[in-house]
């Protein structure tokens, strides 16, 4: 297989495209909101933000340069097919690490029980499903190396 | 377009916005509430 293969072109029919591209808006948009108004994003957000704790806009904003940044990597992945897995693994890494800080105070009594549930759509099962995502997408890299 | 390249790009948007969305996908069904909610119980 030559290079030129190995880095072929993004294409509006392919599968991984979309999961990029999405996700990555997703993403930015959620971190330039915490970066714009973080007063806003953390009573806003339909997740119950301030169970957590007292509004520090520093430390949003200091999230949400994390969020901006994982969110440039997935669409300069959605362009770039080439550098897709390590993107991926990254951005995979971080929401794993997000979910467990989620479980640790959860369990720990910061929040109450009811976040199990709360977390569960935008924290849990993304999580899931991006470890699936990895290991479909690594295998399938590997095979095709 | 065959139907299995139309099947892998509808499964690759939904699946982006699943993971990219979710948290405006569960404002808009009942983020107004939830808000209203925090502004009774925090201020």
């Amino acid at each position: 297989m030559t290079r030129t293969d190995h880095n072929a072109q993004a294409s509006a029919a392919d599968f991984w495209t979309w999961v990029f591209l999405l996700t990555g808006l997703g993403n930015l948009a959620n971190g330039l909101w915490m970066l714009a108004d973080p007063a806003h994003w953390y009573t806003t957000l339909p997740a119950a933000v301030p169970d957590f704790g007292p509004l520090n806009e520093h430390f949003v904003r200091d999230i949400g340069s994390a969020f901006t940044m994982l969110a440039i990597g997935l669409l300069w992945a959605t362009f770039r097919p080439s550098v897709r897995v390590p993107v991926l693994v990254l951005v995979t890494l971080f929401s794993t690490l997000h979910a467990l800080v989620h479980v640790f105070d959860t369990s720990r009594g910061l929040v109450g029980p009811e976040h199990w549930g709360i977390d569960f759509p935008a924290v849990y099962l993304p999580t899931v499903v991006l470890i699936v995502l990895t290991i479909v997408l690594v295998r399938r890299t590997e095979a095709r190396a | 377009m065959t139907w299995r390249v139309a099947l892998r790009v509808v499964a690759g948007i939904l699946v982006g916005l699943g993971l990219g969305c979710v948290p405006f996908l569960q404002y808009g069904l009942h983020g107004h509430r939830h808000a209203s909610h925090i502004a009774h119980t925090h201020h």
